[in-house]
């Protein structure tokens, strides 16, 4: 909780995550561990999209591995790639769990960043206007955490 | 707006660029040689297309770039580059780090056509809805099917020593080589 008043959230915006299900405690140690940490709402997936590209730079691409690839999944498509600062970044709205999509996504960004297709990636997780929540789940965060994948938390 | 987009290029002209390169490699890769091998890198057979020989080569990327001064950072980017605008150019990579980049993205495909022949160039391409990475850039199929851009791998590397302070293992080329293998 003290991180989440740290960064800045008020105790009405704190009771609507609790509401909608986020734990307070999990939260923290998402907050413990992530890259940075900034405000942005409460944000559909679209808008979250935008405000990365924005804020960040970039444009969708796609990278091609055959990594687990099946008729025209064989290709990893990530939200933003600034190909000057050569960073991929991926964009979760609302709390995300290690589905075995989710866990495809980690393991060809693993890859192609292990072979020079960009030089780093990095998670973003915004704070859905529809679900109300935010974040990785206890598995993902072990997994990002595992697998040496920065995130960034964006706050309502 | 670096690296140069080749989406943008028809498919003659992607195709005329990759020609043009791979016509242009031989003699680009025996001045890298002498460059290289000038400049306290491994010697002129040393870079003989062997795994292996990636080793001393990012050695040499990593001494050289940890030494560059002020004055050897200028000149000309590789085409594969747009001249960065003069108010952002401290925080790229300078022209001379991206010569030598290339002059590994040259070597590189030497490594992979050295240990899998089949290998073969292609213009990468993809529907454009797929907003592929590699549209219109000359690529290294890999015979279980992966596309490899060499400048991409090398300028990723770059990146990370030059921008991040990260890659500075003497084996992170091979390391990236062979994450490339099945």
């Amino acid at each position: 909780m003290a991180r989440l008043r740290t960064a800045g959230l008020d105790d009405d915006t704190i009771i609507r995550l609790g509401r909608a299900g986020m734990d307070p405690r999990h939260l923290d140690d998402v907050l413990a561990g992530a890259a940075d940490v900034t405000r942005k709402g409460f944000l559909d997936w679209r808008a979250a999209e935008g405000v990365l590209r924005q804020t960040l730079g970039g444009s969708p691409r796609g990278f091609k591995t055959v990594l687990g690839a099946r008729g025209t999944t064989g290709m990893r498509f990530v939200d933003a790639y600034d190909e000057v600062a050569d960073v991929a970044r991926e964009a979760k709205t609302g709390f995300t769990r290690l589905t075995p999509f989710v866990q495809r996504q980690i393991d060809r960004d693993v890859l192609l960043r292990a072979r020079g297709d960009f030089a780093r990636v990095e998670w973003h997780f915004f704070t859905s206007s529809v679900s109300e929540t935010v974040g990785p789940s206890a598995e993902l965060l072990s997994e990002l955490n595992r697998r040496g994948i920065p995130y960034v938390i964006h706050l309502p | 707006m670096p690296p140069r987009d080749f989406s943008r290029l028809s498919p003659a002209e992607a195709d005329a660029y990759l020609r043009e390169r791979l016509a242009t490699a031989p003699g680009r890769l025996a001045a890298f040689r002498r460059e290289v091998a000038a400049t306290g890198g491994p010697a002129e057979e040393e870079l003989d297309g062997l795994p292996e020989s990636l080793v001393p080569l990012w050695e040499w990327f990593l001494r050289r770039e940890g030494n560059r001064g002020d004055a050897e950072r200028g000149g000309p980017p590789p085409d594969w580059y747009e001249p960065d605008p003069p108010e952002v150019g401290g925080e790229r990579l300078s022209p001379a780090t991206l010569r030598d980049l290339d002059g590994i993205a040259t070597y590189l495909p030497e490594v992979f056509l050295h240990e899998l022949p089949e290998s073969e160039w292609i213009v990468g391409h993809a529907p454009p809805a797929a907003r592929y990475v590699a549209q219109g850039k000359p690529v290294l199929r890999l015979p279980h099917g992966e596309e490899l851009d060499p400048v991409k791998v090398a300028y990723a590397l770059g990146v990370r020593v030059a921008l991040y302070g990260e890659g500075r293992k003497p084996d992170a080329l091979l390391a990236a080589y062979r994450a490339w293998l099945p």
